[in-house]
C-alpha cells in the first residue's frame, strides 16, 4: 500500500463528505413528509388509501433499492419526454440531472422504514397517558399535541437520526448513476491514480470516522431526550 | 373507394397492432426466461452466505460476551466498522485488498479465483458481524431470573444455554434476523458490479449486450422477480416466527402479574 | 443436616451479610424474617452458590464447601442437593409446564424421560395443577405458577427447599394456595429454609424463625419465643407492624376492624 498515495485520496475524499451528509438530510427530511404521509394513509379510515398504502409498502419493500434507483433513473427522462411532448414544455431530457432519480428513488423507499418508525413511536405512548389527559379535561387536539405529539417524538427522534446513518452508507449506490458522494468519490480517485486498495479503505476510515461522530452527537440527543425514563437523576 | 381503401388501411393497422402485442408478449417472456437463469444463483449465494454469517455470528457473539477485555475489545471494534462502512465498498475492498494480503502472507496468487467468491467472503464476514449485533441484544435480554432459575436447580452452564437461554434468546431475534434475510436477498443485488451472473448480472448483461433492450423494462422485470422472492421468503420466516413465539402468545393478556 | 457458618458477602463496598450462622436437622423448617434488604435473598443465593460468600462456610448433607472455593465442581454436587423457589417463579419461559419438571429431572438427575415424567405428574396433582400441564407460564397466574415451581422443586428430590418469599409477589387470596403447597412439603419431611413476611404461617409452620436484621442474625429460637416473647428491642419493633393481619380480622376488637378496612 502506498501511504503517500492513500494520505492525498484521504484528504480528497473529505471534500465530498459535506454534500454527502446533505444530500441524505434531503432525503430524510422529505422521507419523514412522505412517511407521515403514508402513516396516515394506513391508518385512514377508508379503504382505498390503506389499500394504496399496501401496494406502496410491499413494492417498495420488496425490490431492492438498487433497482429503484435505477428504475427512476431510466423511468424519469421517459415521463418528462411524454409530460413535455404533450404540453409543449421544451425540456431537453439530456440536462435532466440523476440527482433527482437519486432523490425519488430513495425518498420513496425510505418513507416506507419511516412511516413504521413513526407508527410505532406514536403507538408507544400509552393509553393511559390520554387517559389521564381527558380525565384532566384536555380537548382532544391538546391532548396531541401536549402529551402524545412530544412523548412519540421522543421516542421517534432517536430512531430518525440512526436512519440517518443508514441513508449515508446506503447513498453509496448512487455511483451507478454517476452521483458523488463518499464511495463515488473513492472509486473516481482509485481509477485516476491506479490505486484501488488505497482509495478503498481511505474511504472506509472516512464513513467510520463520520459514523462514530455522528453515533456520539446523537447518543447525546437520545439521552437528552430519554432523560424522563431514567431512574435517578444525574 | 377511398372509403374501402382506408378499411382496409384500418384493418392493416389493428392486425399490426396485434402482431406487436404477441411480439412484445414474447420478448418480455424470453426475458424473464433469461432473467430466471441467475435466480439459482442468487438463491445459491443467500444461503451459503447466511449460513456462513450467522455460523461466525454466533462465535463473534460469544466472543463479544465475553467478560476478558482481550477479546470482547477488538470485536467490538471490528463490528463498529462493518457496520459504519457501505456494503458495496466493502466488497470493493475485498475484492482488491483481499488478494494483496493472500499474495503478501501466503505467496498464493488469486486473482483468477471466481468472483463468487469474494463476493461469498464479504457478504459472510459483513453478516457475521451485523447479526451479532441482534444476537448479543437478545441474549442479554433473557432475564438474570432464568439463569438463576436454571443454575439452582443444578443446570451446568451449557445446559442452562442450551436448553434455556438461547431458546429465548431466538423468540427475541427472529424477527429482526428474518429482517436481515431480506436485506440479505436486497444487499445480493450489488454483486453485479463485480460481472456476477446472478439475477441482477443478468438484467445487466442483457443491457450491455443487446443495446435495443429497455433497461427501464428489464430493470423492472428484475424487480418483479426480487418482489416475488421477497415475499416468499417474508412467509416463510412468518411460519418460523408464529412457531417459534408461541409461548409468549398470551403475554400480552397480563396472565403473569395475576 | 445443614450447617452453615460464618457467611459474609459484600456488594462492592455494601456489605450485606456479616457473619450468618444457619443450623437446622433434616426435616426442619426454619423461616427468615425481617425487613427487605436486609439480606433475605443473599443469604438463600449464597447457601446454593448462586451468589459466591466472601468467607464462610457450607455443608449440606455431608458435602462441606469452604470459601474460598477451590474445586468448582463442587458446587454442582451442592447446588443438586437443593432447589430454589423464587420471588417472581422463574419457570422457563420457553418451556411447558410439564416440560419445566420433566427436563431438569433429565438434566440434571439423569432421570430417563418416562420415569420424570410420570414423577411430574405426580408432583403436578399434589400442588393441585395436574390440569394444566400443557399450558406455557406466560398463561397462567402467579400463583399458578409458584405452585408449578414448587413441584419443579420437589421432583428434583432435593434435601433442602429454599424459599424466597414465595408469596410476596401475590394477592392474598391466591397465597393460600401457594402456602398450602409448603405445608404439604413440609409434611413430606424436606428440609425447608423460607424467607417470608408471612408472619402467621410462619408461625405455624416453622421450628426455627430467625430474625435477621442489616446483615446479621438478631435473634433466633421457637416461634413462639419469637413471636410471643421476643429479647430483642429491634424484633419487637418490627413485628409491631405485623402482630394483626387481615386472617385474624374476626378476631379483633369491631372497633378495630374498621381501622383494618381502610389499610
Ligand atoms: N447483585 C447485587 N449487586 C449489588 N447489590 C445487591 C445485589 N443483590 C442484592 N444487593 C443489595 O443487597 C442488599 C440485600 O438485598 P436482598 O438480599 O435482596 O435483601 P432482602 O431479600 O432481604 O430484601 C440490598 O441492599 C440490595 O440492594
Ligand atoms: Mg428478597
Amino acid at each position: 500500500m502506498n501511504s503517500h498515495l492513500f494520505t492525498h485520496d484521504f484528504w480528497g475524499i473529505w471534500q465530498v463528505v459535506p454534500q454527502t451528509l446533505g444530500l441524505s438530510l434531503v432525503i430524510l427530511l422529505l422521507s419523514v413528509i412522505l412517511g407521515t404521509l403514508y402513516w396516515k394513509m394506513q391508518g385512514s379510515r377508508f379503504r382505498i388509501p390503506r389499500l394504496i398504502y399496501q401496494i406502496l409498502n410491499s413494492y417498495f419493500r420488496g425490490i431492492p433499492l438498487l433497482i429503484h434507483l435505477l428504475i427512476f433513473y431510466y423511468g424519469i427522462p421517459i415521463v418528462v419526454k411524454v409530460v413535455s411532448s404533450r404540453f409543449n414544455l421544451g425540456i431537453n431530457i439530456n440536462q435532466i440531472s440523476s440527482m433527482y432519480a437519486v432523490v425519488i428513488s430513495y425518498t420513496l423507499y425510505s418513507a416506507t422504514f419511516l412511516e413504521e418508525i413513526i407508527r410505532g413511536s406514536f403507538k408507544s405512548v400509552g393509553e393511559d397517558q390520554l387517559e389521564a389527559a381527558a380525565a384532566l379535561g384536555y380537548t382532544s387536539g391538546q391532548s396531541f399535541w401536549a402529551v402524545k405529539l412530544p412523548q412519540a417524538l421522543s421516542d421517534a427522534i432517536p430512531k430518525i437520526l440512526n436512519y440517518y446513518t443508514l441513508l449515508i452508507r446506503q447513498l453509496s449506490l448512487a455511483f451507478l448513476v454517476s452521483v458523488v458522494d463518499i464511495f463515488a468519490k473513492a472509486k473516481i480517485q482509485s481509477a485516476t491514480n491506479d490505486g484501488y486498495v488505497e482509495a478503498f479503505t481511505a474511504a472506509a476510515i472516512v464513513y467510520w470516522i463520520v459514523c462514530i461522530v455522528l453515533t456520539l452527537i446523537f447518543s447525546r440527543v437520545e439521552d437528552y431526550l430519554r432523560r424522563s425514563d431514567r431512574r435517578v437523576l444525574a | 373507394m377511398y372509403l374501402t381503401t382506408r378499411l382496409r388501411k384500418n384493418k392493416f393497422l389493428i392486425l399490426r397492432k396485434w402482431v406487436s402485442v404477441i411480439h412484445n408478449f414474447a420478448y418480455i417472456i424470453g426475458l424473464f426466461r433469461q432473467l430466471l437463469t441467475g435466480v439459482p444463483i442468487t438463491l445459491m449465494f443467500i444461503l451459503i452466505s447466511w449460513i456462513i454469517g450467522f455460523a461466525l455470528s454466533g462465535i463473534i457473539t460469544l466472543g463479544r460476551l465475553s467478560p476478558k477485555k482481550y477479546f470482547s475489545f477488538p470485536l467490538n471494534t471490528l463490528v463498529s466498522f462493518v457496520r459504519s462502512v457501505p456494503i458495496v465498498l466493502q466488497l470493493f475492498l475485498v475484492y482488491y485488498g483481499f488478494p494483496v494480503l493472500v499474495e503478501k502472507f501466503i505467496g498464493v496468487n488469486i486473482n483468477n479465483i471466481n468472483k463468487m467468491v469474494f463476493c461469498v467472503i464479504t457478504f459472510s464476514i459483513y453478516y457475521g458481524f451485523y447479526l451479532s449485533e441482534i444476537l448479543r441484544p437478545a441474549y442479554l435480554s433473557v432475564k438474570q431470573e432464568q439463569r438463576d432459575a436454571a443454575f439452582g436447580l443444578g443446570y451446568t452452564k451449557s445446559q442452562a444455554n442450551i436448553h434455556v437461554i438461547i431458546p429465548q434468546m431466538f423468540s427475541v431475534a427472529i424477527p429482526s434476523l428474518g429482517n436481515e434475510v431480506i436485506n440479505l436477498i436486497h444487499q445480493s443485488s450489488i454483486l453485479f458490479v463485480l460481472g456476477t451472473v446472478d439475477l441482477m448480472g443478468q438484467a445487466d448483461m442483457i443491457i450491455t449486450t443487446d443495446y435495443t433492450a429497455s433497461p427501464l423494462l428489464t430493470y423492472f422485470c428484475a424487480g418483479m422477480i426480487y418482489w416475488v422472492i421477497t415475499i416468499i421468503v417474508s412467509i416463510i420466516i412468518r411460519l418460523l416466527e408464529f412457531r417459534i413465539d408461541r409461548y409468549q402468545v398470551d403475554d400480552v393478556k397480563g396472565g403473569r402479574t395475576i | 443436616m445443614i450447617n452453615i457458618s460464618n457467611i459474609h458477602k459484600s456488594f462492592g463496598n455494601q456489605t450485606v451479610l456479616s457473619g450468618i450462622d444457619l443450623h437446622a436437622r433434616t426435616g426442619d423448617v426454619v423461616t427468615l424474617i425481617g425487613p427487605s434488604g436486609t439480606g433475605k435473598t443473599t443469604l438463600l443465593k449464597c447457601i446454593n452458590l448462586l451468589e459466591t460468600p466472601d468467607q464462610g462456610e457450607i455443608e449440606i448433607d455431608h458435602v462441606k464447601i469452604k470459601i474460598p472455593i477451590t474445586n468448582t465442581n463442587e458446587i454442582l454436587t451442592l447446588r443438586r442437593k437443593t432447589a430454589m423457589v423464587f420471588q417472581q417463579y422463574n419457570l422457563f419461559r420457553n418451556q411447558t409446564v410439564i416440560q419445566n419438571i420433566v427436563q431438569p429431572q433429565v438434566l440434571v438427575k439423569k432421570t430417563d424421560k418416562h420415569t420424570a415424567r410420570d414423577r411430574a405428574e405426580k408432583f403436578l396433582k399434589e400442588v393441585g395443577m395436574q390440569d394444566y400441564y400443557r399450558y406455557y407460564p406466560a398463561q397462567l397466574s402467579g400463583g399458578q405458577q409458584q405452585r408449578v415451581s414448587i413441584a419443579r422443586a420437589l421432583a428434583l428430590d432435593p434435601k433442602v427447599i429454599l424459599f424466597d418469599e414465595p408469596t410476596s409477589a401475590l394477592d392474598p387470596e391466591l397465597s393460600k394456595d401457594v402456602l398450602e403447597a409448603i405445608r404439604k412439603v413440609a409434611d413430606l419431611g424436606i428440609t425447608i429454609i423460607l424467607a417470608t413476611h408471612e408472619m402467621q404461617f410462619a408461625e405455624e409452620i416453622s421450628d426455627q424463625v430467625i430474625f435477621m436484621e442489616k446483615g446479621q442474625i438478631v435473634e433466633s429460637g421457637s416461634p413462639k419465643q419469637i413471636f410471643y416473647n421476643p429479647q430483642n428491642d429491634r424484633t419487637r419493633e418490627f413485628l409491631k407492624n405485623y402482630v394483626v393481619r387481615a386472617p385474624r380480622l374476626s378476631t379483633l376488637p369491631t372497633e378495630n376492624k374498621k381501622q383494618f378496612r381502610v389499610v
